[in-house]
Parts: structure tokens; sequence; C-alpha cells
């Protein structure tokens, strides 16, 4: 497994800014965000749930505004809408409670259950769409797991209208990777802001492992599979050689920085990258502070190792909000009352993604091959006929190869340096001469 | 991490071991030949159906997707009120074969490599049997699922995580996933090492929190550095992950200076403590599994259905009996095929002659690729030897059309 290094630009900390103050002209739209950042959203609130808030907006756009962002709420007493029953918890608190204390207990799988909410007060059922970031282990090992090969952020990008036109409410970015490429980081990054802002968009995670988690580590919430880790994202490249010097530093302060844009502490992901301990203390609040030292009560990662965290660890250290083994005990420990599969569209595109770059990837590595047979016995041949002959051959190969580009536009540059099929070109024509 | 120093002894045979030679997966000849009912229709409605699989041979090999997914299918038919894996398998065979001896510790380096099958297999009868409306017994319940070691060594030592309810035959060993920390030893940058350990064991953990097990058991099993000691309070087992807390130490760190480092002689015998592996009294004791059963009465009465039960055994083997001679078949066959491309002669006098022995590689070479495109990850390297794979044989395959082209 390999990643890619490649000199990072500086990335931007905070949240874009967007119209942020809405003229209130009429009564209708008296409820107001305040938002910590100053911002000010106003609107009629359609849902009230502990962890979040849905507005709709002058121009009838809808708004998802997490309470973990939010300073106060301010509603117009004629207009008040109907709240869930469950009662509000503290921000830094998941919405779904850990699992058993009891270490020594079986997997529990949802904790503690939420309080029964009323429905939602406008449109029913919440409509989940769950996206697979790389192939699920029940697809028995037939589709590789590469980000920037089979789990590219063009697709990602492209199901986006797919979603909005299926009215999608949250997005479930379902990860089982063993890492890739990290020029996908910040393409990912970008993307995932996307998400966030039209959907609540969280992650459930089989297998998160280096650039599958770094990927979308930029949103905050997160939830496991009973067997789920993520952690090991640790750069290398070659023949294991880690990322020393400029690099490390570059990719460390990185994802410091989506740490904390994320509101996650950033000692969990160094303790991820590199050879750091990590423990944690948790005061009777159920607050959780780490250490990247062995200050702490509780050793969530030994020293001289990387961390992976696994579910249960996950959850009790306010990392994850819950273990879901089911789409429907996720929507439980996410507090949905009720909740539809939805966004089928965008699923099946992400999966059929992931299948052709597979076997694009696949026929690459061996078309590649065929060309360099064709055009290399080509440039031996003094004969015209013969030679061109094989350039027709070749022509042929690299026919192939440009038509797989259209499937993943990476695999010029993962396999032969961007540039290469033009410059084969260009040789052919040189040869044909 | 310790180093360990000590002077290779050499390789040992270790028991319940497979062999590299081709041969078909060893069976469990001591249980009954199943003589029962022939449908689910013929099993009175107060009896209890009991579906065993066994699980011998080579993980990966023999024990694969394809016959699993038959074998399930077989088993759904009969609304099986328990679905009972028989776990019999060794060390592995594909790369390091025998429980590997490295620097006198005893390492299957395969044994994580095939831990990704065990967790890509088990999604067919957990997440596929829950997801599977149909999948019920008939009470209309989903069936409960049974692991029953009998040795459950290297790659198949994750099995058994897998399932809430596990037996253990008397003369059982579950273990041989250890010194995880020396397997990447000499290669790479430490941090790089550390990554993949941890990879590695946080997917192995995640399996046995999927199986409802106590995460301790595996990490004892699988890192040398991690140490372990229980207590016992009411009968069940309380873990420190220390040597001195709990009344009985599990594992130590094997620290070779002072003197805590395993012997070859107890390795052999599963008496040391520098990484776990448990027998049925163990496994009993630390409550992994429920109880120790030797036979299929023994299993039906821990089950609670000793009076009242059908075993249904043999269909589920069958398609694992019929794989492994599938693919042993294969592997033959492309070994034959070996041999006779070694005996085209590709230096014939004319173009004809030359044309004639390149299209018989052609016919060879592409049979060689059908076979790698059916049976695939099955097929075992070791015994394959020399056999191109697919990709090779679609490259010289091109070449060969060249040679033809250019040969006037």
């Amino acid at each position: 497994m390999k990643l890619w290094a490649k000199t990072l630009r500086n990335l931007v900390v905070g949240l874009a800014a967007s119209a942020a103050i809405l003229a209130a002209a009429s009564n209708a739209w008296a409820d107001k965000i305040v938002l910590k950042d100053g911002r000010i959203v106003e609107g009629t609130i359609l849902e009230d749930d502990p962890d979040f808030v849905r507005i709709k907006l002058a121009d009838g756009k809808i708004e998802i505004h997490y309470k973990i962002d939010i300073s106060r709420v301010e509603r117009d007493a004629k207009e008040a809408p109907k709240k869930p029953d469950a009662e509000k918890k503290d921000d830094a608190k998941p919405a779904a409670t850990e699992g058993k204390k009891d270490e020594s207990a079986p997997g529990a799988i949802s904790g503690k259950k939420p309080e029964p909410k009323k429905a939602r007060a406008v449109t029913g059922a919440t409509r989940m769409a769950i996206l697979n970031f790389g192939p699920p282990s029940a697809w028995q090992g037939k589709v590789e797991s590469m980000v920037g090969v089979q789990v590219n952020s063009a697709a990602w990008r492209t199901v986006i209208p797919m979603l909005e036109k299926d009215n999608v409410d949250v997005v479930v970015v379902r990860v089982n990777s063993g890492g890739g490429y990290t020029f996908e980081l910040e393409r990912f990054h970008e993307i995932f802001r996307e998400y966030k802002k039209k959907w609540r968009t969280v992650v459930w995670v089989e297998s998160a492992i280096s650039a599958a988690c770094m990927s979308p580590w930029i949103i905050e919430e997160w939830y496991f599979l009973p067997e789920g880790s993520a952690g090991g994202n640790t750069e290398w490249s070659g023949g294991m050689v880690a990322s020393k010097g400029q690099r490390l530093a570059e990719i460390l302060h990185q994802m410091e920085l989506v740490s904390r844009e994320a509101k996650r502490d950033p000692k969990i992901m160094r303790s991820m990258q590199i050879v750091e301990p990590l423990t944690a203390n948790i005061d009777d609040q159920g607050n959780v502070t780490y250490f990247n030292d062995l200050s702490g009560q509780y050793t969530i990662n030994p020293p001289g190792q990387v961390l992976v965290i696994t579910a249960r660890d996950a959850v009790k250290f306010k990392f994850a909000r819950g273990i879901a083994a089911t789409p429907e005990e996720l929507g439980k420990v996410m507090g949905l009352n009720e909740m539809v599969i939805a966004g089928q569209e965008a699923t099946a595109f992400i999966d059929k993604n992931m299948r052709d770059n597979e076997k694009a990837s696949q026929e690459w590595e061996v078309t590649a091959v065929k060309y360099q047979v064709a055009i290399g016995a080509a440039r031996g041949i003094a004969d015209r006929e013969a030679r061109m002959r094989e350039l027709g051959i070749a022509k042929r190969h690299l026919s192939t190869l440009e038509k797989l580009l259209s499937v993943n536009p990476m695999l010029e540059r993962l396999n032969l340096g961007e540039g290469w099929i033009e410059q084969q070109k260009q040789l052919i024509k040189d040869l044909s001469r | 991490m310790k180093t360990m120093l000590k002077t290779l002894v050499g390789m040992a045979l270790i028991a319940g071991a497979c062999l590299s030679t081709p041969a078909l997966a060893q069976e469990n000849k001591d249980d009954k030949k199943d003589t029962g009912p022939k449908s689910v229709a013929e099993v009175s409605p107060g009896d209890k159906i009991i579906y065993q699989i066994d699980l011998y041979g080579q993980l990966g090999r023999d024990v694969h997707e394809v016959p699993i997914r038959k074998a399930l299918a077989d088993a759904r038919q009969w609304n099986p009120d328990y679905l009972v894996f028989r776990v019999n398998m060794g060390y592995s065979a594909g790369g390091s074969s025998l429980g590997d001896w490295f620097a006198g510790v005893q390492l299957d380096r395969n044994a994580f490599n095939l831990m990704e099958t065990v967790r890509e297999l088990q999604t067919m009868f957990t997440d596929g049997i829950r997801d599977d409306p149909e999948w019920k017994t008939r009470d209309g319940k989903k069936p409960e699922l049974v692991m029953w070691v009998k040795s459950a060594m290297g790659g198949a030592a994750f099995f058994p995580f897998t399932a809430p309810t596990v037996f253990f035959t008397s003369d059982a060993h579950h273990g041989g996933i250890g010194y995880l920390e020396l397997a990447l030893a000499g290669r790479g940058d430490f941090v790089v090492q550390q990554k993949m350990y941890a990879i590695r064991l946080g997917r192995a953990v995640g399996l046995a929190i999927k199986g409802g097990h106590d995460e301790h058991i595996i990490k004892a099993m699988a890192r040398l550095d991690y140490v372990l000691s229980v207590s016992y309070v009411g009968g069940k087992p309380v873990f420190y992950e220390d040597m001195t807390t709990g009344e009985e130490l599990l594992t130590d760190d094997g620290d070779p200076d002072a003197g805590r480092a395993d012997t070859i002689e107890q390795a052999l015998r599963f008496e040391g403590n520098d990484v776990l592996v448990i027998d049925a009294a163990k496994a009993l004791k630390l409550g992994f599994a429920k109880a120790v059963v030797d036979s299929q009465e023994d299993l039906a009465n821990e089950l609670g259905c000793a009076r009242n039960y059908v075993l249904i055994k043999g269909r589920g083997d069958g398609p694992i009996r019929a794989w492994v001679r599938e693919v042993t078949r294969a592997e033959g066959e492309m070994r034959d095929t070996l041999a006779k491309m070694r005996r085209v002669d590709m230096g014939g006098q004319t173009l004809e002659e030359r044309n004639r022995a390149r299209a018989t590689m052609i016919r060879h070479l592409r049979e060689i690729i059908e076979r790698w495109e059916r049976y695939g990850t099955a097929i075992n390297g070791q015994n394959v030897r020399g056999v191109p794979p697919a990709n090779e044989c679609e490259v010289r395959i091109e070449q060969l059309k060249q040679e033809m082209r250019l040969d006037r």
C-alpha cells in the first residue's frame, strides 16, 4: 500500500464564509440561529434535534447547523416547532451513549437507546444515503480499495447532484479501505466540506486505514461497526520508507488543521501518524482529555506503537458517537426516529465506479506492457511496412489506455507519469515518418 | 520490543499442520456419516436441526468463498436452529508452512494475511444470515452460529472469534498467530512496521468484538510485547494488562535477558507464555469456550437438544470436497501445461514449424489463463511453482503473436 508524497498547499483554517446574514423581511422568518462564529441564520426552524437544528431560509433552502456550532437559538413564540421528546445533551457528548463500561462484557452494540422522539415535523422519515468508501468485506476481496484508484474523489463529486435530486437528508460515508494515495486527501476534504453544507454527513467505519481514515477526517460525526477500526495513518512509500523531515512536518500540520476544523483533538491523529503514545482522562461529566504522553489515566495507544482505534475504545473515548451493525441500528444511534434508505442512484454509481476502476486498473497494467512490446519492436524495424504494422498495434493499445483514463484519470499519473500518453502519440508520429 | 536472539534450531513439524504437496485436504473421519432425513420436511416439528460444516484443509484454498457459499446455500434450505462450523485447520501452507520458525520463535507470517480471508468469508455467515429474511429457523428466528474448535492455528485462529458460541474438543488448540511484531523485522522503517502491525491487530480485534469476544485474548495471542494476567471473580475472568496484578499470568513479555523467553520445546508443546495459545481447559477458564465436547452427542447436549435433534452433516462438506478436488485438479493441470510448454521446441528450422510452436504455446498460455481466472486466489502458489500469473501469460501471448508477424 503506497502513499503518494507531494508538496502541499497551505490549508486555510476555518469555515468558508457564505451569505451569513439573511434578510428577515417578514414575520414568517422570525426564528434565529446565532452561531459561535458570529453569523446569524434566520428562517423557520423545522426541527430542533439534540444534535442539530434544521432551518428553512427565506429562499426556501434548508440548512442544517450542528449544536456544537450554535451559540443560541431564538424562536418566534408563534412559530415554535415541535421538538423531539429527547432531552438535550451536552454538545460534547455523543448523540448515542457509549456501550457498557464493563470492558469484559461482550460487544455492546448500540449502548443506551436515545429517548423516543416524535416524528419529524414536516417531511416524515429521514432519507439516508449510504455510500461505500471502499468495497465492503462482503464483496469478498474482488475489488481493491486504494484511495486514488478504486476510491476516487471524482466519483464522490459526481454523485452530488444525484443526492440532491433524491432529497437526501443524511449521507453516510461507509468506510472499508486500507488506504492509498495522499494526493486525494485535499480533494476529499473539499468534497466533504460541500457534503456537510448540504446534508448531515457521518462516517461509518468498517475499516478506515491511512488515507481512508484521513480523507473523511474532516467529518465530525463518526460511528463504528462492531468490527470497526481506524488509524494507522503513517505515510510511506517505496520499500516501507516513512515520510520524514519536511514532508512529515507538512502532513502532520495538514492533519492538525483538519482535526481542528473537525473539532477533534489533533493528538488523536498525531498518534495515528507517528509513534506517539495517546492516553486520556475522563472526568465525572464524561469529558475526555487527551495526552500525547503517559500522563493520562487510560492508555489508548502505548509507547512505541502507531494508533489504530477499535469500536469499543472509539466510543469510550468519545471519538465515535456509537456502534451500529446495520443501517437500522445506525439510524437509532444517530437519534433518527424514522429512517428510509435513499440515494440509491448515487450508491450504485459509487459501487459501479469502484468495480470499473478495478477492471481499468488491471487492464491498464497489461495493456501498458503490450504497448511497450509493440513500440519496442517498431523502434527496431527498418522495413517501413513491418514497422507500420507494429505501430498500428501500438496505437490500438494506446487508444485502450486513453479510454481507461476516462474511468480513472489518475491511472496515467500513478503508473507512468502525467503526459505520458501525449508523449507516446508523438513518438508514434515520429516513427511513422 | 525485545529482540529475540536465539539460535535457529531448524524447521519442526507441528501437529495438525497442512502439507504443501498437492493432496486432498484432510477430512474429519471420526464423525458419523449422515444417514438422516433427506429434506427439512422429513424432520419432526419438535426436533432441532443442527447443520454442520467442516472447515479443514488450507484456508484460502480449500476453505474458500466458492464452497462456503454453496455449503451455506444448502444449509439455508434446512432452516437449521444451529449452524455449526467445525474448525480443524493448522498453520497456513501459502508461503511459510508448518508454523514458520524465525529466530527460534513460532511465526506464521501468513497468518494475518489470511485474516483478510476470514474477514471476508465471515460476512457470508454473519451479516449474510442476519440480512437475509429467508434465512430462518422453522420458528422464524435466526440460527445460532457455533464454532466447534479442534484445531484453529495460524490464519484459521480468526474463525472462532467470529461466532459468540464456541466449543472446544478436549485436544483442541487455538492460536499460532503470535509474534506479529516480528513479522516485518528488518524491513523498512520502524514506524511503518508499527503501522502495519497496528492495522492488522486492529482488524483482528474488530473481528473479536463483532463475535462478542473479549479483545484481550486476541491481543495476547498476537503480540509478544503484550502482557496479560487474569483473576477470576465469581468464576468470570478479569484481565489485567500487566504481569503481576492478576492471580494467573497468561502472557509475559518474553524477555530473553530476564529468562522469560519460551524455549522451542515449550512452544512445540503449546506450553509457552510469550504469546497465548489456548487449549480446551484454558478456553473454558477464560470464558472463551462454553464447554468441551468431543462428540456430536455432547455437542447436542450442550446446545440443549440432546433428546430431539437431527444432525445434517456431509452435505455441508460436499461443496468443500468438490472444490478441493477441482482446485487440486486445476493445479495439476497447470503443472502439466507448464511441463508441456517447456517441451515445445521454439527453434524450428522452417517458418511453419516455428509458427506452429508459437501457436501451441499460445494455446497452453490460454489454458493457464483460464485456470487462473476460474480458481484465482484458491490456487496455492507453492503447488504451481513456475507457472506464470495470468497477466504475464497475456503479455507472453502478445510477444508470440508479434514474433509470428515479424518472422518472415
